[in-house]
């Protein structure tokens, strides 16, 4: 879950803070807001299977929302990049029957980060956007049939009747990105049957990814335009609630492995005072897209090495081992500067996945989310 | 050393006159400090430009149509074009349930956090929430505190507005770009004034040029792309008010300058007894002249901090009411910061020096160059103050025929300014020679046996040389206040006789009826009930000048209730029938005066008409911008798509206007906003002239005081000094009672003669300011109606201020036995 996304909800923690932070807890991260309680919208419960090309869309009776894009990419020299497209959605009071009087006081307020890397460097912008209640007068927006999910020329879209094919393009100032993406492999919905518990008291989200992207297209990095094709990997989540008011953050591994696999790894950090162990969870993708649940205790992260980037000593270099599938991996960081320097800021970039099989090797993208500054 | 601290010993005698010193150097910079302060911080605004929460924009787009709002599915479609630069801006004029008019303006915050310089402002916001409550409901209103203070508004205070609705909370930020304009949520603008979807402009933040080129590319033909440079530039438009203000500071510093020389003159006077004993002694006149010359220095640099201190306090207190005016006369906003910009203090002390300096010259080089055997003698001999008053009326004179000239001739702002100082001075200049040859008429029209009377004119002339000097200061601020007195309420008279003439129908609406309906619906009510469109658009125009400036052009609606409305002030033959058949135009004295098209000049008014001449021009008060009007046919001919601006409705004299007004709001369910009589509009429009004059009736009132205060300084000083003729009156029989009387009476006659000047050049001054200041900076003329209760009121205060500060010493004086007077007076 690449819950960083969620980010956006941030926007509004003052807001919330007010409210619902208990007292006597521990200080607030940026993401605060994640664990933020959710009375009067629609809570993720166990048993709802997400429905499509319907759930494509937006779910406006749901706090929080993120369409979650991330691309491994090289050019014809084999140069690595990376590039992410991401569109968050929040809304700022439950779901009402009364329309406001004007269409620009929408309740849904939508965030759209875009980060390019390569070989040297990396770069992300922010936008947000009120949703309005036309789609076609809104600046941003998200439609499930034919799929469109925008902030302002920030897209990503079907080209054609059915979801897929997509096209994924921003641009800001002199970046650019327009990618072509396809697959001919399922939807894999994540946890069980698409809900995904994010709490060991239960509480989770909505959520489904399609790991099997295959990317083509065009970079532009300063004005300098590049062609490059990859993997990419795009998940769309929804909840209320996504963290409990004692989790502190995540660190969220999604990879793609030489043998053709999939493996997403995850695990939420409590806060320091808190009695609870981390939550961990993991899944196998095979090749025809069958998952596999790890079982949480026989997955064992390990850091191996903590670089400072903005401030914050930040583990960019891990040892994972996963005994049950008999895999160990090291996965690092292509280069240290992905810092998202957002709103709320984190860190999401490209990794390498390392190992002695090729269902140990691959590429990869990873999120830090919740250090505090040193 | 000791020499200084020896000359300085006097003020220990005669502490009253070193106060008197002081005031004079603090009136010379309080009011010039405080003036040069307020343009300093208001032309700081003008070079940041207007600013949105510190992001300036670099442009707008806007509708070519003005008052059309732009659509929010354009403005959509050009961000989802990818023009991230471009935010929406709705403007909005409210009005409080209380009739005061405020200017909200709704932005996006969602649109403006991409913008750097918006984000980087954020940790200006209020209350350290940042911007997390302000475009959420229950929203906020963001206004400045100077403004607040200008309001009397105090946080989170629920304001009404005349429409029945609330404005948002009332948040103070501490934002300098905010100025006199309140910030909201655009959404909770368009909620709060009923304006769904609504637009009013796009701010265009900095981008790179290519993407600008971009933008102005993509734009539709009924949207234009005005940059900072095609909007008239605030600090030009602003020129003549600043001007004036710096005018009234000179002002100021002349009366203060005055009263200096005045101090100074007393203070070496009193010393030449202790300075020729001092060179008796063997002090050199050398070492007198840097004793007295570090004295004059520590006083003026003691009094300029005082003034400049004064002065900053006093600018930060009018700046909110300066910040008005510029508003309601030019559109024009400008900051109100916390802390004034840091503007030199240096100007008025480098001013104040040298003026001082030369003042102290003359009454030094007097008490100096006294022949030092030779006993004390009068300074005020009859043939020396002859002689002075000589000269002083040679300046005059000077001064009036160069007053004259330059109010023949002035083309120029500065031109005009300086005929006034002209003015000024030579009245001022005149008034010991005025006040002589009175007082010597009068004494010829007394009896011989009226001795007490006799006296005490002839008295009276001795006292002008030593009193003359404060009586010109007085006169000079009396001249000034009677004259800026008499233009505004001159204006005021012109601007409610054109509003009359001007507001021909008898309902103003402002809503987007079909105007079927609207002339169906009166129909039904009365077959006397008439409507007519408003349209108006504006435009940019070259002025004969050379000058790209915005034209505003308005319709004349047919028929002769409207054609009458407009009054010519210049106008070629048969110009109404030619103007009814679209065959020329009418201009505003503005557009003439300050444009220079000429009555007769052909103009390019529209693409698809040829060139029409000017056939008049008419006054427009109030009105920052040059103003065309065409005919109504014209004007739909040139501008065929363009939607009213409102509708005007007419009927006779008679008709139940409530009721109408009553109806109409029902049957078409109008906001009180939307409808309006011509009433209220014309107090709205009178309201708005007062509150526009407020900042210069409150200098106005300023400089006057200060007068006051120097006239009590100067006159206190001068009785001090008629110990001698007390004790002589006293030895003479006369009673302490009639000495009462005899000195008030002596000073108030004194008071109504400088009257004589003052009724007189107050007028000419004011038909001065009329007739070459106002047309020169405003583009308005108008004519002069002279406000006599005021010249009464100014007769009073003149000779009740002088009366007050004779009757304090004098007193002390009547008080004091006749025995101990003459003693005084043989020490």
């Amino acid at each position: 879950m690449n819950v960083l996304r969620v980010v956006l909800a941030g926007l509004f923690g003052a807001i919330a803070a007010a409210c619902d932070r208990p007292p006597q807890q521990e200080p607030a991260s940026d993401f605060a807001v994640l664990a933020q309680a959710a009375e009067g919208y629609t809570r993720a419960e166990k048993g709802r299977v997400p429905r499509f090309p319907e759930d494509h869309g937006a779910h406006p009776d749901y706090r929080i929302e993120w369409w979650y894009l991330t691309a491994n990419l090289q050019d014809a020299k084999g140069r690595a990049y990376g590039a992410q497209w991401t569109l968050f959605r929040t809304a700022v009071s439950p779901p009402d029957p009364v329309e406001p009087p004007v269409a620009t006081q929408h309740s849904q307020i939508y965030m759209a980060h875009f980060a390019l890397t390569w070989p040297d460097g990396h770069t992300a912008f922010q936008r947000y956007a009120r949703g309005e209640r036309e789609p076609d007068e809104s600046r941003a927006g998200v439609i499930a049939s034919p799929f469109a999910a925008w902030l302002d020329d920030w897209s990503l879209h079907s080209t054609s009747s059915g979801w897929l094919p997509l096209k994924a393009q921003a641009r800001q100032e002199s970046h650019k990105l327009e990618l072509s993406l396809d697959s001919d492999r399922p939807l894999v919905l994540q946890g069980e049957q698409g809900f995904s518990q994010k709490h060991p008291q239960g509480g989770g989200s909505y959520y489904y990814s399609q790991p099997f992207l295959q990317a083509a297209g065009e970079l532009t990095i300063g004005g300098e335009s590049v062609a490059v094709s990859g993997r990419a990997w795009l998940d769309h989540e929804w909840s209320s609630q996504f963290l409990q008011p004692d989790q502190a953050g995540w660190d969220w591994f999604a990879l793609h492995l030489e043998s053709g696999e999939k493996l997403m790894l995850f695990r939420l950090r409590q806060h320091e005072s808190s009695q609870q162990s981390n939550y961990r969870h993991g899944v196998l993708i095979s090749p025809e897209g069958i998952s596999f649940a790890l079982e949480p205790s026989l997955i064992n992260f390990r850091v191996l090495e903590t670089e400072m980037v903005a401030g914050r000593a930040l583990p960019l270099y891990w040892k994972i081992e996963l005994p049950e599938i008999g895999r160990e991996v090291e996965v690092r960081a292509t280069h240290p500067d992905q810092w998202m320097e957002v709103d709320f800021p984190y860190w999401e970039g490209s990794v390498t996945v390392s190992g002695k099989d090729p269902g140990s090797r691959g590429v990869g993208y990873l999120e830090l989310t919740g250090y505090p500054v040193k | 050393m000791t020499i200084f601290w020896t000359l300085l010993s006097h003020y220990r005698r005669h502490p009253v006159q070193g106060l008197f010193l002081l005031t004079g150097i603090v009136i010379a910079n309080v009011l010039l400090v405080g003036t040069l302060l307020i343009n300093a911080q208001a032309r700081a605004s003008y070079s940041d430009g207007e600013r949105i929460l510190g992001a300036g924009p670099v442009a707008q787009i806007q509708s070519t149509a003005e008052r059309e709002p732009v659509s929010a599915r354009d403005y959509v479609r050009l961000r989802r074009e990818g023009f991230d630069m471009v935010a929406p801006v709705l403007r909005r004029m409210v009005r409080t349930a209380g009739g005061e008019p405020l200017e909200l303006l709704g932005i996006d915050l969602f649109a403006m956090t991409g913008m750097a310089a918006a984000g980087a402002d954020s940790e200006s916001a209020p209350g350290g929430n940042g911007f997390a409550d302000f475009p959420f409901p229950p929203y906020q209103t963001w206004a400045a505190p100077g403004r607040l203070e200008q309001l009397g508004w105090s946080e989170g205070e629920p304001i009404e507005l005349d429409s029945g609705d609330v404005l948002p909370g009332i948040v103070p930020v501490p934002d300098r770009q905010l100025g006199h304009r309140m910030l909201l949520d655009i959404g909770a603008l368009q909620a709060l004034t009923d304006s769904d979807g609504e637009i009013s402009y796009l701010a265009v933040f900095p981008a790179a040029s290519g993407r600008l080129a971009d933008l102005r590319a993509a734009l539709p033909d009924y949207l234009e792309f005005v940059t900072g440079a095609e909007a008239p530039d605030p600090a030009e438009l602003t020129r003549s008010f600043h001007l004036n203000l710096a005018a009234m500071g000179l002002l100021a510093f002349v009366v203060g300058i005055f009263l200096t020389y005045n101090a100074l003159a007393f203070s070496y006077t009193d010393r030449r007894e202790l300075i020729r004993k001092l060179r008796l002694a063997g002090v050199t006149r050398s070492e007198l002249k840097t004793g007295l010359s570090l004295e004059l220095l520590i006083f003026l640099l003691g009094g300029s901090l005082i003034g400049f201190l004064l002065g900053a306090q006093m600018a930060a207190w009018l700046l909110p009411g300066v910040g008005r005016t510029l508003a309601q006369l030019y559109g024009v906003y400008i900051a109100y910061p916390d802390g004034l910009v840091p503007a030199g203090i240096w100007l008025p002390l480098l001013m104040t020096a040298i003026a001082a300096g030369l003042c102290a010259l003359f009454p030094l080089r007097e008490s100096l160059d006294t022949p030092l055997l030779e006993r004390w003698q009068t300074r005020w001999q009859e043939q020396v103050v002859v002689r002075r008053d000589r000269l002083m009326l040679l300046a005059s004179v000077v001064f009036l025929l160069a007053a004259l000239v330059l109010g023949v001739t002035a083309g120029s702002l500065w031109l005009a300014l300086a005929g006034m100082a002209s003015l000024l001075l030579g009245a001022a200049l005149l008034l010991p020679t005025v006040l002589r040859i009175l007082l010597a008429g009068l004494q010829r029209l007394i009896p011989a046996r009226k001795a007490r009377l006799s006296w005490l004119i002839a008295d009276s002339r001795w006292l002008l040389g030593p009193a003359s000097l404060a009586l010109m200061a007085m006169t000079l601020a009396l001249v000034a206040n009677s004259g800026l007195n008499t233009m505004i309420s001159s204006f005021r008279v012109a601007t409610d006789e054109w509003l009359d003439q001007r507001l021909a129908a008898d309902l103003y609406l402002r809503s987007r009826q079909e105007p079927a309906e609207l002339r169906a619906w009166l129909a039904g009510q009365s077959p006397e009930l008439s409507m007519a469109e408003r349209y108006r658009t504006s435009l940019t125009a070259e002025n004969p000048r050379g000058n790209a400036v915005q034209i505003e052009v308005v319709s004349l609606q047919p028929g002769n209730r409207f054609e009458n409305s407009v009054d010519l002030i210049r106008s070629e033959q048969n110009a109404q029938q030619r103007f009814r058949a679209g065959e020329g135009v009418y201009i505003s004295e503005r557009a003439w005066r300050l444009d220079g098209w000429q009555s007769g000049q052909p103009l390019n008014v529209c693409e698809n008409r040829p060139d029409l001449p000017v056939l008049g021009v008419y006054h427009d008060y109030g009105n920052p911008q040059s103003q065309w009007m065409l005919d109504q046919a014209l004007f739909e001919n040139c501008w065929p798509r363009l939607a009213s601006a409102g509708q005007a409705i007419y009927g006779p004299k008679d008709t139940a206007w409530e009721s109408v007004s009553a109806q109409l709001s029902e049957a078409f369910e109008l906001d009180e906003g939307q409808l309006i009589d011509q009433v209220e509009l014309k107090q709205i429009g009178l309201a708005v002239f007062d509150r526009t004059f407020t900042v210069t009736h409150a200098l106005n009132a300023l400089t006057l005081l200060v007068a006051g205060i120097g006239m009590f300084c100067a006159v206190s000083a001068i009785h001090h000094h008629r110990v001698g003729q007390q004790a002589l009156l006293a030895s003479l029989g006369v009673s302490r009672r009639e000495r009462g009387w005899l000195l008030l009476s002596q000073w108030g006659l004194l008071g109504l003669l400088c009257m004589s000047l003052v009724w007189p050049f107050g007028t000419v001054l004011a038909a001065y300011l009329a007739a070459i200041v106002t047309p020169v900076a405003f583009g308005w003329s108008f004519p002069l109606h002279p406000d006599l209760q005021h010249y009464i009121l100014l007769a009073v205060i003149a000779s009740g201020s002088l009366i007050l500060a004779v009757a304090l010493p004098s007193f002390r004086l009547l008080k004091t036995s006749p025995a101990a007077l003459l003693r005084e007076q043989a020490l």
